[in-house]
């Protein structure tokens, strides 16, 4: 590498080059050039539930039912008969009969595509990011750019829940810690640290407390005026604010009548039920986990085997999402709330030897529910079995700019990684037709 | 053959690490001592660092115990040997040579290890060794002596001479009834069952008996004969091991393993030695100016106390705080010059290298995935992290390593080597995003931009990061469209712009100097591989007269000792930035060359100087500081979870349980399945998160993010971890001091010590010791420890994990972890709790996360 020096040549400094990219003098990315797009609506709601169905959900046979197939004879086609549904003339699938009720508050997304398809992994960070893994920048999740552009909604009250295991996927990437997720897999327990140990009564707190005003009297003392130290003893503080504020309590889902947790049904339903406190309390963002993949022994990747009992996990889903809708709609929440249905890809309407399906990025099926859009309307068209997008496709960045725009973000909103512009979306468009 | 091994008794200094395991290595001394040698023996690929006694194995290890048939090894189990009675292994490596014509056809002569069990004035013996099968080859056998005779079991394969092996044997049962297993290079070679109603023979449980490596030894002689040949790295553990957890070597590949890599070895070593030399030669003639340093260093800052200089001094250097006995030693000692032997002392002690593995991990990226590589997931090469701070390897030889990203015959998940460096998973253009961070790492160049467009403000432009990656890649690479970015047509001077197209060949060539530091390279620099590009880039990167690498080495190390760099930010230097004290830096540059590369000089002069030791605005414990400190201050193990989950598949990452906070990876579960869970880990990687780990390191990172927030606390109060550190189980050292006779108030002393560092004033003592005095005296039970529950014993196995049965097996050891620890019931119930909220309010002080 010889020696140059273009420095000399360029009249800009870091300063310049950013103004000019926050204004948009100058765009770059990775992909195609991209023109600048129409000004978006903004919607208003104020937090976002999103269940996600780890594994990828069959559109096929769920939410875009197309000819009934024969895993057996390996017939191409859905597993299971439709329904028709509170959206007419669009039909989903037979297991999904509580929440066909509710469709005229949804919108369907039916011609979601990416262009991942081999791991979980991958499709997963792209559908949480809305981008593929550069290896150059860490791109933050929706729940952490929508915890970072809305903020808290409440004190004491963090913006960003997971009920699922920690990952990168999740994950507030360049945003830093400040805008990751507390997470949780045991509703009944909360998230860890939140509680007090079960062996520590009031008065052994008490106890513990007492002792601990002493030392840390003593530490600001030592230290002098040392901010470290100072910062430390106001967190403490703050964890103390945490645990005997109202926030704690959110998790007791004893509280919640006997008739109420049974209509969300099993574990899933109760997590629902824990996301419907969550925002109640003022979460922003809430993701539930689908994880009971012993059900069918496969979870949602229904490859062999996994196929013959995927209704146990449709119903499950059934039951749990349509609480999840009434309940909020019910409580007048619904419209300020936006639910999400997402999973990393779909399936094809094709068998594999096993009667399984595999993975199937071309198409796939997603869900929104409320958050004050134009529901009652199904968004895409697949082709006659759903191998591909036949009309409207709807790209992940188109997606992430949809949900950023419900939840009032501009989705031409520039972050910054350091000193380097990052678009909050890669360059997507929010879907026109569910803004009023 | 005329050397052997004398009657060595290792009991002394015999130690077993926290899971009760003992470690046999021969070291290089001692095999040097016990020349002439077979033949040389090289590199052995370790999975596992399991305990101290002679340490874990380190690249490279030339040594191994040459026994000739009359030597022996004989190791006393010290008193509180744990195990070894009912559920244990053994396993080390083997070398039976050719000429060794001797070989028993009955009976085992060629012991490789025994143990006896007195009992009664009459003895029980378990061993493996060699015998010769039909066709006189060597089988890998096993000897049981029991009251009820012998017991002989031989393995179905025989064992090829001249050639390295692993044995491994397997008990688990009891005296009624046992089951004895034994490996040969992994793979199971015999088995047999004691007891019960097929065989009258048992053993009797050896427990803390001494054993014998090399021979079966009767009052103190040798028997008949012993092995002849060459065995090492033996391990002894108190439980029973699956094949997985066995030290491993690569099989077959493992010969040519041990003879190309000892070749290597001293090639690198001459290399090495003579371009020190030469540095040394070249730094003579630099003008240095010590009287910079020393005016710096001599600085009269107010200095701190004996108390807090240490605990400073053991997390800088050790990356824990120091224990009771440390303390109260070092602030017992009088000499004038304690500070300057304390540091000498921690300096030399191996975990200097824990100590500086997370920051490695942080900045080289390392990100190794135990389920699937993914999402930029790199191998796991911390293991070589570790050998090479361990051995303190210098420091350009480490960068150089590091950028051959050699196996050194291993695969490329090895995680005693830098293989896994060349890794990045689902990245386009791997060698792209390594040498971004090796430039980051190495010379302060960032070089991020670079992938997809020419550098709007520094002086570098996309083609430069593609030819050092087509250097790394040894071989042209053609640049994918996804690396060349899309500018939009502007007419702003200064705009974007892209040096590449897509599909364009990038050759390695033409990389004659190094952009920001060119100097031009003097003829006898030549790389240590000639002819290899990955040698010629790490030459230039690395060359003595290439000041830039030295500067930021050392500047790397002042800003983790004084938490600001000299030059800041760290690894960001594109536009030079004037150094706060540019004499300074350079003068310690200097050294730096002039020393060999020697970190731990460096670190010595630093540590040693009134500068560091005086007072200064003070930093947060790292993540790994505050675990392992809490581990140590009660002397508990993590009981942590082999972090794996493919057992059975040689080709997977699967990295031992942790005994260090480094040594947790992420726990990736994108699949959110119960069952692939780990749940003491998660423990504990919940707590180190809450204090700024990143398990997932996408991207390389010279500074973690120093926020503090109300999580932090949170995990200290609550955190299922925490309440692990406060219970006063029989693990607990802490619950060991409440035992002792003492006067109360110099209990309450050593609870300050064991987590401050520091003794109570008055007012503290005067406060913990009225809580404390109530039932002091009745404190004592009477009742016997409890025996020990491991936490889980649940492992997570990728062919089940989708059985319901093991999300169940999962859920239950979850809830086992959540209620924790079983208190001990040495103690009064009331008293326990008192010390135990004691505990509490000690660790939850900031100055417990605050480094002094």
């Amino acid at each position: 590498m010889n020696a140059r020096s273009r420095k000399s040549d360029s009249p800009f400094t870091r300063r310049d080059f950013h103004r000019l990219a926050a204004t948009g003098a100058m765009s770059l990315s990775t992909g195609t050039a991209w023109a600048a797009a129409p000004a978006t609506t903004l919607g208003k709601a104020e937090a976002c539930v999103m269940l996600w169905l780890g594994g990828g959900m069959c559109h096929v046979d769920t939410f875009d039912p197309k000819p009934l197939g024969d895993p057996k004879a390996n017939k191409a086609g859905s597993a299971y008969p439709s329904i028709t549904t509170a959206i007419p003339g669009v039909n989903v699938c037979q297991h999904l009969a509580r929440t066909a009720q509710l469709l005229d508050r949804a919108v369907l997304l039916r011609s979601l595509s990416h262009p991942l398809k081999v791991d979980h992994a991958d499709s997963t960070n792209l559908v949480k990011t809305g981008r593929i893994t550069s290896g150059t920048v860490i791109y933050p999740s929706l729940g952490s750019l929508i915890s970072h552009e809305r903020g808290r909604r409440e004190d004491g009250v963090p913006p960003y829940i997971v009920m699922g295991y920690p990952n990168v996927t999740r994950g507030p990437g360049f945003l830093g810690s400040q805008y990751g997720y507390l997470y949780l897999t045991d509703p009944a327990a909360g998230p860890t640290g939140l509680r007090r140990p079960h062996n520590v009564d009031g008065s052994r707190q008490r106890r513990r407390l007492q002792l601990l005003e002493v030392l840390r009297r003593k530490a600001l003392a030592r230290a002098n005026g040392d901010a470290t130290t100072e910062d430390y003893d106001a967190a403490i503080d703050d964890a103390q604010t945490l645990m005997n504020g109202s926030f704690a309590k959110v998790f007791d889902l004893a509280k919640e009548r006997a008739s109420t947790r049974e209509r969300y049904g099993g574990p899933f339903g109760q997590r629902c039920l824990l996301a419907r406190r969550l925002v109640e309390a003022g979460t922003r963002f809430v993701e539930v986990a689908y994880d009971l993949n012993f059900k069918n022994g496969t979870g949602w990747d229904t490859h062999r085997h996994g196929q013959a009992d995927q209704h146990l996990l449709i119903q499950d889903l059934d039951q749990a999402l349509s609480a999840l809708v009434e309940d909020l709609q019910s409580r007048g929440q619904l419209d300020r709330t936006l639910v999400v249905v997402a999973t990393e890809f779909g399936r094809p309407p094709d068998f594999d030897g096993q009667g399984g399906r595999g993975h199937q990025s071309e198409t796939f099926s997603g869900v929104l529910f409320g958050g004050g859009l134009k529901t009652g309307q199904a968004i895409g068209v697949t082709d006659d079995f759903g191998r591909k997008v036949a009309a409207r496709p709807i790209s992940i960045p188109d997606f992430h700019a949809t949900v950023l725009a419900t939840m009032g973000i501009d989705p031409a909103t520039e972050l910054f990684d350091g000193d380097r512009p990052i678009p909050i979306t890669d360059h997507g468009t929010a879907i026109q037709e569910v803004f009023t | 053959m005329v050397a052997f091994i004398s009657l060595a008794c290792f009991s002394q200094h015999g130690r077993a690490d926290a899971d009760g395991a003992f470690h046999f290595r021969c070291e290089e001394q001692a095999a040097a001592s016990s020349a002439p040698r077979l033949r040389p023996i090289g590199i052995r690929q370790s999975t596992t660092t399991s305990g101290d006694l002679i340490g874990p194995i380190a690249l490279p290890n030339r040594g191994s115990w040459q026994f000739d048939g009359r030597s022996a090894i004989v190791f006393a189990a010290p008193s509180d040997t744990k195990g070894f009675a009912e559920n244990f292994t053994w396993e080390g490596f083997f070398l039976s040579p050719a000429s060794n014509t001797y070989l028993p056809e009955t009976g085992i002569a060629d012991r490789l290890v025994t143990q006896f069990a007195f009992d009664k004035g009459d003895w029980t013996r378990l061993a493996i060794g060699l015998v010769a099968d039909r066709d006189g080859s060597p089988r890998l056998c096993i000897e049981l002596e029991g009251f009820d005779g012998r017991t002989f079991g031989m393995g179905d394969r025989s064992v090829t001479v001249d050639r390295w092996h692993h044995f491994a044997l397997v008990h688990e049962g009891t005296a009624a009834a046992a089951r004895i297993r034994w490996y040969l290079d992994y793979e199971l070679t015999g088995e047999l069952f004691l007891g019960g109603q097929s065989n009258q023979n048992t053993l009797r449980p050896p427990g803390k008996a001494p054993f014998t490596i090399g021979a079966r030894l009767k009052q103190g002689q040798v028997v008949n004969r012993g092995f002849q040949g060459l065995i090492d790295e033996v391990r002894l553990v108190p439980r029973p091991l699956q094949v997985a957890e066995f030290l491993r070597c690569d099989g077959e590949a493992f010969e040519k393993v041990i003879d190309t890599a000892w070749q290597r070895e001293q090639q690198r070593e001459a290399f090495w030695g003579d371009r020190h030399r030469w540095a040394r030669k070249q730094a003579a003639s630099w003008a240095a100016e010590p009287s910079a340093i020393d005016a710096h260093f001599r600085r009269p800052l107010p200095p701190i106390s004996d108390a807090a200089f240490l605990r400073r001094l053991s997390l800088a250097v050790r990356g824990r705080i120091p224990t009771v006995d440390e303390v109260e030693a070092f602030l017992a000692e009088g000499r004038p010059d304690k500070r300057s032997q304390a540091i000498d002392r921690l300096l030399a002690s191996p975990e200097w290298a824990d100590g500086w593995v997370g920051y490695w991990q942080d900045v080289l990226a390392e990100n190794p995935s135990v389920v699937f590589p993914t999402l930029n997931n790199s191998g796991a090469f911390r293991q070589w992290i570790y050998d090479s701070f361990r051995d303190n390897k210098p420091f350009d030889q480490f960068a150089t390593e590091l950028m051959l990203m050699d196996d050194v015959g291993s695969s490329e998940r090895s995680v005693s080597t830098p293989a896994g460096f060349a890794l990045a998973t689902g990245n386009d253009v791997p060698m792209a995003m390594r040498s971004h961070v090796a430039m980051k790492a190495f010379a302060a160049i960032d070089l991020k931009c670079a992938r997809c467009h020419d550098s709007p403000v520094d002086d570098f432009r996309q083609a430069d990061l593609f030819l050092l990656a087509a250097y790394l890649n040894g071989s042209p690479l053609e640049v994918p469209a996804t690396s060349v970015a899309a500018i939009a047509k502007t007419n702003v001077p200064g705009a974007i712009t892209t040096s590449l197209t897509a599909g364009q060949i990038i050759r390695p060539a033409g990389l004659t100097s190094y952009w920001l530091a060119m100097p031009e390279q003097p003829d006898s620099l030549r790389p240590c591989e000639p002819g290899n590009q990955r040698a010629e880039l790490a030459a230039l990167v690395t060359a003595p007269t290439n000041s830039r690498f030295s500067d930021v080495i050392v500047n790397r190390l002042w800003k983790r000792y004084f938490g600001t760099g000299l030059i800041e930010p760290v690894d960001h230097w594109n536009e030079l930035p004037a150094a706060l004290r540019p004499e300074l830096l350079r003068g310690l540059s200097v050294q730096f060359v002039e020393s060999g590369y020697d970190l731990k000089a460096l670190a010595r002069q630093i540590l040693g100087s009134d500068v560091w030791q005086g007072e200064r605005e003070r930093r947060l414990m790292s993540a790994e500081q505050v675990v392992d400190s809490l581990f140590v201050a009660v002397g508990k193990d993590f009981q942590a979870e082999t972090l794996g989950v493919h057992a059975t598949d040689p080709g997977a990452v699967q990295l031992p349980r942790p005994r260090r906070g480094w040594q947790f990876s992420a726990l990736p579960n994108e699949r959110d399945r119960p069952a692939l869970g780990m749940p003491v880990n998660q423990t504990i990687v919940d707590a180190m998160t809450a204090f700024g780990w990143n398990g997932s390191r996408q991207q390389p990172r010279s500074e973690r993010e120093a926020t503090t927030s109300a999580l932090q606390p949170l995990m200290l109060f609550n955190g299922l971890m925490s309440q692990r550190i406060v219970c006063l189980s029989d693990q607990s050292t802490i619950t060991e001091l409440c035992l002792l006779d003492a006067p109360l108030s110099m209990f309450v002393d050593r609870l300050f010590i064991t987590i401050l560092g520091r003794r109570p004033d008055a007012e503290e003592r005067e406060q913990f010791v009225s809580l404390l005095r109530p039932g002091y005296e009745q404190r004592k039970t009477g009742k016997p420890a409890r025996q020990f529950v491991p936490l889980s014993t649940f492992q997570p196995d990728w062919r089940k994990h989708l059985e319901p049965e093991q999300t169940r097996l999962m859920l239950d050891a979850q809830q086992h972890v959540a209620r924790g620890e079983l208190p001990t019931v040495r103690l009064t119930s009331d008293f326990r709790e008192r010390v135990e909220d004691v505990m509490w309010a000690l660790m939850n002080s900031p100055e417990f996360v605050v480094i002094p």
